[in-house]
């Protein structure tokens, strides 16, 4: 949600420098004025979901000494303040500091609460996700395996030829093996191709839609998901070639011949 | 030398109440030409089978020089198949994915002589320009010519030929069963399946099949 380095650059945060909010619209623009004080973004925040993408974050020190010299008739130019943003230790209670600030009725949006309810939801989504995919992966192994199937009785003549001029199960086992690999290793290089292809205006879309962090795409995050696409698919194959095989390789050649349909 | 034994077999087979073949003896020695005679369904091709180590026999065994096939283990089987016995369907089998040349290489990979005279096979059955076709694109016949080069190239201790003359017109017929005639000068054994008179001859031991008996002519 913030990226990693922000904690460095929110601590570091000079005078007259400034975080934009995603909401903000800073495109093409360098500085902005605020109470006639001329500010440098020097970032933008990715899409919390909070108040924080419509804010600008900056030195509260500075914006108090500009509301003196901005505002000079208003006796207390505190009270113009209409949002803070305080950081907490990791272990401190929210409670206890509003409780510190007298005089303050605060309306209290905890950054932290909002985390944990996203990641708790990413958790969900992840879970439902995985679950989809567990389902997908026995599907695909039905579906290969009957394809696989339908490939092998097609040939099952030629199955019983071979097993009759001395090719042994475990040679047929092995051929097969190698064949469904070699199809399963092609199928999983160009399919994971296209899913690289695709990977990029996916995630667009999931940035510009959902609120959530996103992966950062590199050429090493393709180069393990394809390798990890390819991987998969072999096994999927693999998997699939098992019982079909199982089953032919319990006919006698002479059933293979007489069951081939060619 | 060898000696192809089958001691009682009987088969039949499931789902049918009545028997294939009945209680069968025969010997098979090396230089051996033996032909089974007998009309449609008397049972000969699951005989030939059975002594091909392609079908389990119901009961009975089929013994190799004493030692009884179906007792050994499938890989053994496969092995001892590939080396002795060359079986010639009634139906032709190739691999419709290979030329008639990586057939005849594929089954010479699984013979006696990995160094056999291809190139002399493919003359001998007048398959020079089909030699790489696909067996798809040849003719009944070259097919069964194709067929029968493929099991000559494993050389094989013993032919089984099921109606070998199928498909062949008259000219090449009589090649096919001199070229199989030729096979017991090298102390092979050919046993020989047909329906078909013209190809029995007086020096050959002929057994006739009806009903699933089999009897010495």
């Amino acid at each position: 949600m913030v990226k990693p380095w922000i904690k460095d650059k929110i601590d570091t945060l000079k005078d007259g420098e400034i975080i934009a909010g995603c909401n903000v619209d800073i495109e093409g623009l360098v500085s902005l004025t605020i109470l006639n004080y001329p500010m440098t973004i020097i970032s933008s925040l990715e899409p919390t979901g909070s108040f924080l993408d419509d804010s600008v974050v900056c030195n509260i020190g500075l914006l108090r000494n500009l509301a003196k010299i901005n505002f000079p008739e208003n006796p207390d130019p505190f009270s113009s303040i209409t949002c803070a943003m305080v950081r907490l230790d990791k272990n401190a209670s929210i409670d206890t500091y509003l409780d510190s600030i007298i005089g303050i009725s605060a309306n209290v949006i905890s950054v932290t609460d909002l985390q944990i309810k996203l990641q708790n939801e990413i958790g969900m989504f992840s879970t439902i996700l995985t679950l989809l995919l567990a389902v997908i992966m026995i599907l695909c192994v039905i579906a290969i395996s009957s394809q696989f199937y339908m490939m092998i009785h097609m040939r099952i003549k030629e199955v019983g030829y071979l097993r009759s001029i001395g090719m042994t199960r475990s040679q047929l086992f092995r051929m097969f093996i190698m064949e469904f690999g070699l199809i399963g290793l092609s199928s999983g290089f160009f399919g994971s191709l296209i899913g690289m292809a695709l990977i990029g205006p996916m995630i667009n879309w999931v940035r510009s839609n959902l609120t959530m962090p996103v992966s950062v795409v590199d050429i090493k995050f393709m180069l393990i998901h394809l390798l990890l696409g390819i991987v998969i698919t072999l096994m999927l194959c693999l998997i699939s070639t098992i019982i079909p095989l199982i089953i032919t390789n319990r006919l006698s050649p002479h059933e293979m011949i007489t069951k081939g349909e060619l | 030398m060898f000696e192809l034994t089958i001691e009682k077999v009987t088969k039949q087979y499931s789902g049918n109440d009545y028997q294939a073949v009945k209680s069968c003896d025969m010997k098979i020695k090396s230089g051996d030409f033996i032909s089974i005679q007998g009309e449609s369904g008397s049972g000969k091709s699951s005989l030939l089978l059975m002594m091909s180590g392609l079908l389990p026999p119901t009961s009975g065994r089929v013994l190799w020089n004493g030692e009884s096939i179906y007792d050994m283990s499938d890989n053994a089987l496969s092995i001892w198949r590939s080396k002795n016995v060359g079986y010639l369907f009634q139906n032709v089998q190739l691999v419709q994915a290979l030329t008639v040349r990586e057939n005849m290489l594929l089954s010479r990979s699984f013979g006696n002589d990995p160094t056999l005279d291809i190139e002399a096979l493919i003359t001998l059955f007048g398959l020079e320009d089909e030699a790489n076709k696909l067996p798809s694109l040849l003719s009944g016949g070259q097919r069964r010519r194709a067929m029968i080069a493929c099991v000559l190239s494993r050389d094989p201790l013993i032919v089984c030929a099921d109606e070998p003359t199928n498909d062949l017109d008259s000219v090449w017929a009589s090649k096919i069963m001199a070229i199989l005639n030729d096979l017991k000068k090298k102390d092979k054994a050919i046993v020989l399946v047909t329906h078909d008179s013209r190809w029995i001859t007086d020096d050959q031991i002929q057994y006739v099949m009806e009903n699933g008996e089999l009897n010495q002519a």
